[in-house]
């Protein structure tokens, strides 16, 4: 027992996940492996930024390798709740092994996916989504 | 290594265990590096799975996790210790996950069976 646990808390794993505001929105910096023991950590940080109001938030998964459904869960969860108060959420991601995740399960037409900070936060024009996916509808069941 | 086994206690954080001891055996038969990504992810959906069974059914016992290599196959075999068939506890994300990343996958009571072919 001992050494499974030395092996989940090496210090590797550990999902490290902080809030700042940037370009008028609220961006949600997460490194390390989103998984069912890790997501809560996320769900946190995500229910905090809807609790102040955030209601542009973007979650920066751009230095996060791995995601699996429990981290899918989260983000649609936030992302009922951000859209009940007319707000947007926005993902960056760069790991093909993370897109693919919401390639498979369709969220990609639902949240849109952007290769840079700088895109999610509208500062440039173009996002993963625009350039190798469909368009996401806004209007889409979540 | 024709068959390894890992058994670990159903809680959420020792999922990546399995997934660490997975990737090493998919590396070791010399799967390639986007069947080594499948088996990351399916196998944490697998055993998160079996670990989400065995709580919500309060049954302590380990899920274990048997590694086959058997020539071109490579199978890796979860099984829990929950016995009701019920429905899924994450509304069949994760199996759905699975079936798109695997080749072969079969589900028999508290069994699931991933089974990856290797061309010659």
């Amino acid at each position: 027992m001992h050494f499974l646990r030395s092996l989940c808390h090496s210090s590797d794993v550990e999902l490290d996940v902080t809030t700042r505001q940037e370009s008028g929105c609220t961006v949600i910096n997460v490194v390390g492996e989103v998984d069912v023991f890790t997501a809560p950590t996320l769900d946190e940080a995500l229910s905090s930024a809807i609790a102040d109001g955030g209601t542009c938030v973007v979650a920066d998964l751009s230095g996060v390798d791995f995601l699996d459904s429990t981290g899918l869960s989260v983000l649609v969860k936030a992302l009922k709740r951000i859209r009940e108060a007319d707000g947007s959420l926005d993902v960056v991601v760069t790991a093909d092994r993370v897109a693919k995740v919401f390639r498979l399960t369709g969220l990609d037409k639902l949240i849109p996916l952007h290769a840079t900070l700088e895109a999610a936060c509208g500062l440039e024009s173009s996002g993963l989504n625009a350039e190798n996916y469909d368009e996401p509808s806004h209007d889409g069941e979540v | 290594m024709p068959h390894a086994t890992l058994s670990i206690p159903p809680s959420a954080e020792h999922v990546r265990v399995a997934r660490l001891v997975a990737v090493a055996a998919a590396r070791r038969v010399g799967l390639t590096d986007e069947h080594i990504d499948d088996v990351r992810l399916a196998v944490g959906e697998g055993v998160s799975r079996a670990v989400a069974r065995q709580l919500a059914q309060g049954v302590a016992g380990d899920v274990s996790m048997v590694m086959s290599d058997l020539g071109p196959e490579f199978t890796i075999t979860i099984s829990d210790g929950a016995d009701f068939s019920g429905p899924e506890t994450d509304d069949g994300v994760a199996l759905a996950l699975i079936r798109a990343l695997v080749p072969e996958v079969e589900l028999v009571g508290s069994v699931l069976s991933l089974r990856w072919v290797q061309a010659p």
